[in-house]
């Protein structure tokens, strides 16, 4: 009987801790949410980074997607994967994102008055990777006289999964810095991202695999660069007083 | 003898005393620390199936299909709240109450309810979801329309605009032309339900359940959401367009 009444007070004991440990851990928690990591300030004598993400290696064969259905509105055609467009002549690779991970402070940004949109037509995502800041709304839409199911993979901001039907308006707001897949479960070919970022120093490659990211305060950085299939590249960078930096990244197949 | 037998007798009241009263303390703890300690009644009933991290690899998940869910990304299929948006606590212990039909998931109700409440933030805890957001307030069901011919034929018309075919099948068989290659979040095959076969909706199979999963969709699965889509009066359409697929005699008796 002692034994048992000790026992008792101990696991109360153990509760309570545990209780106070809880509750400590989902304050810090919201309270992480919730918290702004990235500062606004004036920059001055900013520099910029400017390169190019080139393919390192023999350019592969463009993969090609099958259309296996819908064909009066998809076409039927095989089409060219999005996934690795790769320069023909400069190797150069679309939709990198080159992006400095590790900067708390820096340029004003406001995009709570830009609504980036996301566009099916031809059962295509128009465009595949769409870059923005935290607490941005995007606008999905849907120009196919067909219904799109438009499916998002994440954890930390909403995985919605919506049917919508032509010229249909989805509005959905990404809160936190995640990496987003979007796809159409209806449509197998059919693929995007939105990536959501918490700093403004970040940019989206062109057709010839070039970037540029300015008004950067001067200091030490990691450059990151990011592609759906070929994985991340970073690099440390040093960055003086209005200088124009040149980084380019070469990116091969793991 | 008589002495004898009574002190037997004392003796053997003692005994049993002492038998039943250990028992009763045992069973005290026995349920006790049961009902205190989620992370031991998840050890010891979930975590076959879902994993003792909660990624759903436990070591039957295997052998099981559809396979168990992975909690860590907070992707619940029963919801009463929003596409997107997390369960609520309610929905968690009605799946654990209920199971999910159709699947592995049994009726947990052989756990107490004190069990089955533990169990809730240790299967929150699984997921980050759950610091970063909280589960939007539960969708409204509004004013409930009858089940006419009328309203089974608008609701067919649903079920065709809305392309509920495509995966489903055109009579309802759950063999669309998308059907054969569907996949859940995870990448595992999945089957769209076949609504022919019968009563085993994974959600419940009241017509509220089933207004319910187009209304929140079943997250994790290919099954979407068209809360944007239908007006509450086409979602009953097409409830009833669903459950006349499930029993002939509705239609035939609506047709009449």
């Amino acid at each position: 009987m002692i034994f048992n009444v000790n026992k008792n007070k101990i696991s109360n004991k153990a509760t309570l801790l545990i209780s106070i440990l809880s509750l400590t851990f989902t304050l810090t928690a919201y309270s992480k949410a919730d918290e702004k990591r990235y500062k606004e300030i004036i920059v001055a004598n900013g520099g910029c980074i400017t390169g190019t993400v080139s393919f390192d290696g023999d350019i592969p064969p463009t993969k090609l997607l099958p259309i296996n259905k819908d064909h009066e509105f998809c076409g039927k055609e095989p089409r060219p994967s999005p996934v690795l467009e790769i320069h023909q002549v400069n190797k150069g690779i679309k939709n990198v994102i080159v992006s400095i991970e590790d900067i708390f402070e820096g340029k004003h940004f406001d995009m709570s008055g830009i609504r980036p949109l996301l566009d099916q037509q031809r059962c295509t995502f128009i465009p595949h990777v769409l870059v923005i800041t935290a607490g941005t709304t995007v606008d999905i839409l849907n120009g196919d006289n067909l219904m799109h199911n438009v499916h998002s993979h994440c954890t930390k901001n909403s995985p919605f999964n919506e049917g919508t039907t032509y010229k249909q308006r989805l509005s959905k707001r990404f809160d936190f810095e995640e990496t987003v897949k979007i796809s159409c479960d209806v449509h197998k070919w059919m693929s995007a991202w939105i990536v959501v970022k918490e700093n403004p120093y970040f940019a989206l490659t062109d057709e010839k695999g070039r970037f540029t990211i300015e008004d950067v305060p001067p200091g030490t950085y990691k450059l990151q660069a990011w592609h759906e299939s070929l994985g991340i590249n970073t690099k440390e960078i040093n960055l003086g007083p209005n200088e124009e930096l040149k980084v380019n990244f070469s990116c091969n197949q793991k | 003898m008589k002495y004898f037998n009574k002190k037997g007798c004392i003796g053997a009241v003692a005994v049993a005393f002492t038998v039943a009263f250990s028992l009763a303390i045992t069973r005290a703890y026995a349920t006790e620390g049961a009902a205190t300690d989620g992370k031991e009644v998840y050890k010891e009933y979930c975590a076959p199936c879902h994993g003792e991290e909660g990624k759903g690899d436990g070591p039957v998940a295997q052998s099981i299909f559809p396979k168990p869910r992975d909690f860590t990304t907070g992707a619940y299929k029963i919801r009463s709240t929003p596409s997107g948006s997390l369960p609520t606590d309610e929905d968690i212990l009605r799946t654990l109450y209920y199971g999910i039909p159709g699947t592995s998931m049994i009726p947990w109700d052989v756990l107490t309810q004190e069990q089955r409440e533990a169990l809730v933030p240790v299967l929150k805890g699984f997921s980050e979801a759950f610091q970063y957001r909280k589960p939007e307030p539960p969708v409204e069901i509004g004013l409930e329309i009858r089940a006419t011919a009328e309203t089974i034929a608008l609701g067919k018309k649903i079920y065709e605009e809305k392309e509920c075919w495509k995966c489903h099948g055109e009579e309802g068989k759950g063999d669309g032309p998308s059907a054969s290659e569907l996949e859940d979040d995870w990448g595992n095959p999945i089957l769209p339900f076949d609504f022919t076969k019968g009563t085993n909706l994974r959600g419940g199979n009241s017509d509220r359940d089933v207004y319910l999963r187009f209304t929140t969709g079943m997250t994790g699965t290919p099954m979407p959401s068209f809360a944007a889509e239908l007006s509450n009066e086409q979602r009953w359409y097409l409830v009833h367009y669903v459950r006349s697929l499930m029993k002939p005699a509705l239609v035939a008796k609506g047709a009449e």
